[in-house]
Formats: structure tokens, C-alpha cells, sequence
């Protein structure tokens, strides 16, 4: 990345559009990797590294979140084939009885209802396996960030323990 | 058509596919400030070829959680909307009979499970990758650090 926000150079960083989805932005990104960089103080090129690789799982982790949040909508219940042959039948039907009535579209997510707790509890039946796959995502990704953080610190108490110079041997 | 060998997976996915020389170049240059062509025979020794390992290791790193990410997406395979599409065109045809919509449809939904199942497939494959690819990364870092950088004290020296 060529451009520079807040005095932090993205330059020797991977390119972030190689990794993010339609749903997240370079901005973001960069701005979570430069509070990460105030935050963790990285003195080199492999503690930026690390930096880096804590803010990618860190990024991982909303990501997993965000899909399974998403999988759990009550509009997930039908899979694109279902939702093809209800639309079908509405439109026969509608045929059939002349009202002209539209089939209500997918309603957009509501939070703090409860009563939609038996419509998400269908929509993880349905997805189960995609749920699963994603949940496994979650937990590695929050596995790949305390790796990442625990070698960042050996690194750091390395490099610190380095600067204290070697006692010496006085007589004998 | 024979089976598939399984061996060839982690070609197919990245992991092991052929190394970009560039991408290994440009880790080799951050870690030791010397461009690889530079590096004559002479010069090959164990922190040299640490820091090789290591950056060969960030460049698989890299693939595999390229990799990844492009697996995440939860849209539907092109193809599969095509043939919904068809569907749809074969459902709102009154010529044809309720039979053979019924048919087209039950097939359409066995289709629709079997994407389901090979993209979940797909994803557990690539997260497998990339935790393989981030331990054998971290191993690399280990080693490059204590050769690459001895401390003189408390005795971590590793020789190569």
C-alpha cells in the first residue's frame, strides 16, 4: 500500500485487497493495523510481521462472526431452490385466485425479538454443516491471534533481554 | 474417468503449489536487507538458509490465507444460480407436465445439497492449509530467530 495515514507506512505490509471480502474496507483494515502498531510497539520488520498476522486473525474473527450471524437470519431457512419453487406456487396460486398479492420479500434482521428464536433455530438446521465449518474457522482464527501474540512477545522480551549487557566476572 | 488422487488436493488449493519467486524475494529482503540474487555460494550458512526457510514459509502463509479468505464467501456457485434459473423457466412453462416439474425439482434439490456439501468441503480443506501452513511458519520464525540473532546469555544458542 503506497499510502501513508497517521505517520504509519503501509508499505511493506501485504496489500490488504489481496485478503478482504466485498463486506470490508482498506480503510478498516488499515485503521485497526495502525491502532495494533501504536498499541503493540513493534520495533522490526519480524514484529511487524506479527502485528500484521494478529490484526489479519483479529479481522478472521469479525469475519467468522459476522457469517455465522448471518447464517442464523430466519431468511436462511430456504435454500435458493426452495425459495424458487415457493415462488412458484404463490405465483399458481395467485393465478388461481386472481388476488394480485406480492410475496413478501426477505424481511431484513430485527434485534431483540424473540419470538424469531424458533425461525433461527430452523435456519441452524438448515445450515448446520456451513454453521459447524464456521465455528471451526472461529475458534483457529482466535487460536492464530494468541499464537501470534504469544510469538510477538517472545520476540519483544528477546529483544530486551538483549539490550541488557552480559554481566562480567570481576577477579578470580 | 479414474479417481481422483487426494495427494494432488493441496496442489489444487495452493498450499503446495509451485513458489512464487517473488513473493519468497520480497520476505527474504525484509527479513535479512539482501536481495536473493545476491547471495553467493559462500554465503549459504545457517542463518542464510534460516532466513530462506523462513521466507519461503511466509510466502506459503501468505497463499494459504489468500486462499482462505476466497473460500469464506457464502454466495452461491454461479453455475448452480444458472441452473435455478432453468428451473424457474421449466416451472412457469404450462406445457410441460406436473410430473416432469416435480422431477426437475426434486433433482434440483438434491444438486443444491451436494453444493452445499462440496463448498463446505472446500472450506474445511482450506482452513487445514492454513493452520499447516501458519505452524510450519511459526517453527521457521523460531528457528530463524535463535540462529539469526544469538543471544550471548542463558544459553539459547541453536546451532545449525
Amino acid at each position: 500500500m503506497p499510502n501513508d495515514i497517521d505517520g504509519v507506512s503501509y508499505a511493506e505490509f501485504t496489500d490488504p485487497r489481496r485478503f478482504l471480502l466485498r463486506d470490508e474496507s482498506v480503510e478498516d483494515y488499515e485503521f485497526r493495523l495502525g491502532q495494533l502498531l501504536v498499541d503493540l510497539s513493534p520495533a522490526n520488520s519480524l514484529e511487524r510481521r506479527q502485528v500484521e498476522l494478529i490484526t489479519q486473525a483479529d479481522l478472521d474473527i469479525d469475519r467468522q462472526r459476522r457469517i455465522i450471524s448471518g447464517c442464523l437470519q430466519p431468511s436462511k431457512v430456504t435454500g435458493h431452490t426452495h425459495r424458487a419453487v415457493v415462488e412458484w406456487r404463490h405465483a399458481s396460486h395467485r393465478r388461481d385466485d386472481d388476488d394480485g398479492g406480492e410475496l413478501p420479500a426477505a424481511a431484513e434482521p430485527v434485534f431483540g425479538d424473540r419470538g424469531a428464536t424458533p425461525a433461527i433455530i430452523r435456519a441452524c438446521q438448515a445450515q448446520q454443516a456451513t454453521i459447524d465449518i464456521h465455528y471451526r474457522a472461529l475458534s483457529e482464527a482466535e487460536r492464530r491471534r494468541r499464537m501470534a501474540i504469544d510469538l510477538l512477545l517472545q520476540l519483544q522480551d528477546r529483544r530486551a533481554r538483549r539490550a541488557v549487557p552480559d554481566a562480567q566476572v570481576i577477579g578470580g | 474417468m479414474g479417481a481422483r488422487d487426494p495427494s494432488r488436493n493441496a496442489t489444487r488449493h495452493g498450499v503446495l503449489a509451485a513458489l512464487d519467486v517473488e513473493a519468497v524475494g520480497a520476505h527474504f529482503r525484509d527479513l535479512t536487507g539482501r536481495r536473493l540474487e545476491e547471495i553467493c555460494d559462500a554465503d549459504w550458512d545457517g542463518s542464510t538458509r534460516a532466513a530462506l526457510d523462513l521466507a519461503t514459509r511466509e510466502a506459503h502463509l501468505d497463499r494459504a490465507h489468500v486462499h482462505h479468505v476466497s473460500c469464506q464467501t457464502t454466495e452461491i456457485d454461479p453455475d448452480m444460480l444458472e441452473l435455478i434459473g432453468h428451473l424457474e423457466g421449466l416451472l412457469y412453462f404450462d406445457d410441460v407436465l406436473i410430473d416432469t416439474k416435480r422431477e426437475a425439482i426434486r433433482r434440483m434439490f438434491r444438486v443444491e445439497r451436494f453444493d452445499v456439501a462440496n463448498v463446505v468441503s472446500r472450506k474445511r480443506l482450506a482452513l487445514r492449509y492454513l493452520a499447516e501452513a501458519q505452524s510450519r511458519r511459526d517453527s521457521a520464525l523460531r528457528v530463524f530467530v535463535a540462529l539469526g540473532d544469538p543471544i550471548s546469555r542463558n544459553g539459547e544458542r541453536i546451532t545449525a
